[in-house]
């Protein structure tokens, strides 16, 4: 019954590269000969607001939006982000690699659960829960805009692709710095090897 | 966000490639041969003219952005009136402007195929209502396509010009949010070749009159389409006629009905007849699925559209299946399909319960902390709430909400954020343009206080204008807020006349607001900057006292654009410092302007700045009464 394939969600705030992730990620399922469906919830992405892309690869799908509960991976690009879509869709045995910087906005420090708190839930779910700095990565690289490629590195290894098909779509949906990006996903590949 | 323009024009047939909704529908006006295309920008429609402006030289199809939806669909209009395939976009709300044109176009009659492709927002993410384009196409008699997922997304717009074309009618293509911002794998066919050189009839007139035969032509029309309503591709049967009950599934309803009953493992209890065309009816195909099933659910985004159509089906029938839906409970009768409402109510009529969320992860959540919301806000550096600022300033007793000093009403854009707290500057936000006709009205009521109206650019140009004029002609006295951030921020930075260029990149005159103000002939008209708050606050102070309407143009550019321009630039931003010895934490600062950039820690009582967020507008500096914030440096120099 269970369709080979994956659900994935990438979460954050506006402004951090989660459409363009689940566009590099949507391409490659669609090489990969997949059915796919990615959602975008970016109404007020430039003003401060959670950003959420669910990311449907498989063969057998149809609907756009993710049934609670059923998805196998979230990547939060922030932690309250990664845990606020934990506690909404993350499904038993699911996975979280999550950046660890916190991004305290309209939220501020004081209502901000801790950390510890947070990945504490997300691995009762009985997952792998991989911390990445990917903020610290994506500096070594170049430029800290580009921790979005550090995550989507770090999730690579849960990814239904072979390696090939996922930086080839990564070259073609970066427009600047490509050897850079690709370099920031190989450290986000690197961090994963110690799960 | 539209991706590479050069993925839009591969003439590389059925190759598959991942879409977004609104680009598939872009695609399929390029598949289908349309010449000229025109919309104006709403969520979720922008993109389809995004993505097709990105093409339009390259691929020969002439695309603008107009003024409003109604001016957008004359012009699409013209196109077809001139035999070439022709394309209108807007969002849900937009019909509402362009139905006077449809209401007569309808009658009148096309040449070229002619597509309405309306955008509906179930839920109302970025709307303000729920409103269904079905109901407008039954008003208005003409043919509706309801693709439900990208790839019927591009393949619609063809079958919309061929049906147009057959019929002589105008074709309303309806999407919904979950289908506009979808991606999806999509298999391409060849982009149209043909050309054709458009032609005005030298004899014939496009017109309603006389009345009564061309409402009989329309009607002709649409009757001559009952074979073809219930052979449409998108129409799909799928059972074996015995099963426990039916499903009537059209657009996005089809995909949550799909998952689900696979989630429940029902497929083989229910059938699904997925309907592609709302009107007309296929009612021979309705009528038989009807006649095998005694219980029929319609899943269906938007009003109970189908439903109350089913409804008046089965009053032919002799033996009468319950139809349940939105009507009887099964559904809301608000907001948008969900896979949760869809399993639910399907589990409920299958007897199989839907449990939303595993006992297992309910046990893990139970006892957790909340993930607190993030509230929106405006970007660092926004005009809007310095000017907001500014007339808390200059109407008396109204420092803490301008409604107690005056009322205000507002608009459509960024702006309608002032809706929320800590803001909170609207007595009234009804639709584009209504700002200054509403304020018309309470000028004239007698309320004794000064009465504001609250629009930017865009809106202006797009259906502000005739109620300023209005405002001349009957002497309202109000003080009308025009904003000028040079581009229709909200939806994604579009251009209209304030910005000197067209969608295509051609040079176009800059209309300057103050100046179209002026030859409307009100009486005072003043332009500020709305980075200097004490000048602001001064000439709202006056243009208060003027006998009748007084416009105070605001003029910034949007900050976002800005922070581009300075980048551009290579100005650095050098956000200010907040002395922490001299803050005295009163919160002026964060309460009022509420900049996502001002910090406010509760442990020491005191407001920073976020160098990441801030963009030197050096608002701020100007709130702070203990004159502890320095100045910074950034956008107010662009």
């Amino acid at each position: 019954m269970c369709n080979k394939g994956t659900t994935v969600i990438i979460a954050g705030v506006g402004g951090q590269g989660t459409l363009l992730s689940s566009t590099i990620l949507g391409n490659a399922a669609v090489k990969s000969g997949y059915k796919v469906r990615i959602s975008e919830t970016f109404g007020m992405s430039q003003r401060g607001g959670s950003v959420v892309t669910h990311i449907r690869i498989g063969e057998d799908l149809y609907s756009p939006l993710t049934p609670l509960h059923t998805a196998d991976m979230i990547i939060g690009f922030e932690p309250l982000e990664a845990y606020r879509n934990t506690l909404k869709f993350l499904k038993p045995g699911g996975n979280v690699i999550l950046n660890t910087r916190s991004i305290y906005g309209s939220v501020g420090k004081k209502a901000y659960p801790l950390y510890e708190e947070m990945t504490a839930v997300m691995r009762q779910f009985g997952g792998h829960v991989l911390p990445v700095d990917a903020i610290e990565l994506a500096v070594r690289a170049g430029d800290p805009i580009m921790m979005n490629m550090v995550m989507l590195g770090a999730a690579a290894f849960l990814l239904p692709f072979n390696m090939d098909t996922l930086t080839g779509s990564l070259r073609e949906g970066i427009k600047r710095n490509v050897e850079a990006n690709l370099t920031a996903f190989d450290y986000g590949l690197q961090s994963s090897k110690s799960v | 966000m539209a991706s590479k323009p050069g993925m839009l024009l591969q003439d590389t047939p059925d190759k598959k490639i991942l879409l977004m909704g609104n680009e598939a529908f872009a695609r399929g006006a390029l598949e289908a041969g349309v010449q000229l295309a025109a919309g104006y920008p709403g969520t979720p429609s922008s993109e389809i003219i995004e993505s097709l402006g990105s093409v339009a030289r390259e691929a020969g199809v002439y695309t603008e952005w107009s003024v409003n939806e109604k001016v957008a669909f004359e012009v699409a209009y013209a196109g077809s009136v001139s035999g070439v395939r022709s394309l209108v976009v807007f969002k849900s709300v937009g019909l509402n402007v362009a139905m006077d044109s449809l209401m007569v176009a309808n009658a009148a009659g096309v040449e070229g195929g002619f597509v309405i492709l309306t955008a509906d927002d179930p839920y109302g993410h970025s709307s303000q209502n729920e409103q269904d384009c079905r109901c407008f196409a039954r008003v208005a008699e003409v043919p509706l396509i309801e693709p439900g997922d990208p790839q019927e997304a591009k393949d619609s717009i063809r079958l919309a010009c061929d049906l147009s074309e057959r019929t002589k009618l105008p074709v309303i293509v309806r999407s919904v949010t979950r289908l506009s911002h979808v991606r999806g794998d999509v298999t391409l066919e060849n982009l149209a070749v043909r050309k054709k050189t458009p032609f005005v009839s030298e004899t014939e007139v496009y017109s309603g009159f006389p009345c009564l035969p061309h409402h009989r032509m329309l009607h002709q029309k649409l009757d001559s389409l009952g074979d073809i309503a219930n052979e449409f591709p998108f129409n799909r049967f799928e059972g074996k006629g015995g099963e426990k009950v039916g499903i009537v599934a059209p657009g996005v309803g089809y995909a949550y009905v799909k998952e689900m009953a696979r989630i429940l493992g029902i497929q083989e209890e229910i059938a699904i007849l997925k309907i592609g065309l709302a009107n007309p009816l296929p009612v021979g195909l309705i009528r038989d699925f009807l006649g095998k099933y005694g219980r029929v659910l319609v899943v269906e985004d938007g009003f109970p559209y189908f439903e109350e159509e089913l409804r008046r089906i089965i009053y032919e029938l002799d033996v009468k299946p319950e139809i349940l839906g939105k009507l009887t409970g099964h559904f809301p009768r608000e907001g948008e399909l969900t896979p949760e409402l869809v399993g639910s109510a399907l589990g409920s009529i299958a007897g199989k319960e839907y449990h939303t969320v595993p006992q297992q992860v309910k046990d893990i959540i139970a006892d957790v902390p909340d993930a607190p919301d993030r509230s929106l806000s405006l970007c660092a550096g926004c005009a809007h709430m310095a000017m907001w600022y500014a007339m808390k300033q200059a109407v008396k007793g109204a420092k803490k909400d301008i409604r107690k000093g005056a009322v205000v009403c507002g608009d459509i854009g960024c702006y309608g954020l002032g809706l929320f707290p800590p803001y909170n500057m609207y007595n009234t936000h009804v639709c584009m343009g209504a700002s200054i006709g509403v304020a018309g009205g309470m000028s004239k009521v007698g309320l004794g206080k000064p009465v504001f109206a609250y629009l930017g650019d865009g809106t202006f140009f797009h259906t502000g204008m005739p109620a300023l004029q209005n405002a001349v002609f009957n002497n309202s006295k109000m003080v009308v807020i025009l904003q000028d951030n040079l581009t229709t921020a909200m939806t994604g930075h579009q251009e209209n006349p304030s910005v000197g260029r067209t969608l295509m990149g051609d040079a176009a005159t800059q209309v300057k607001v103050e100046n179209v103000a002026l030859a409307m002939g009100v009486p005072y008209v003043k332009v500020v900057d709305p980075y200097n708050i004490e000048e602001v606050v001064s000439v709202i102070t006056e243009a208060m006292e003027i006998d009748g309407p007084a416009v105070v143009v605001g003029r910034r550019m949007c900050a976002e654009l800005a922070k581009r321009e300075v980048r551009r630039r290579g100005i650095k931003i050098v956000p200010p410092s907040i002395d922490q010895n001299t803050c005295t934490g009163c919160q002026t600062c964060v309460s009022q302007l509420r900049c996502p950039a001002l910090i406010w820690d509760q442990d020491t009582k005191k407001v920073s700045v976020d160098h990441i967020l801030c963009v030197g507008c050096g608002l701020c500096r100007q709130v702070c009464k203990e004159e502890a914030i320095s100045s910074g440096e950034g956008v107010a120099d662009v």
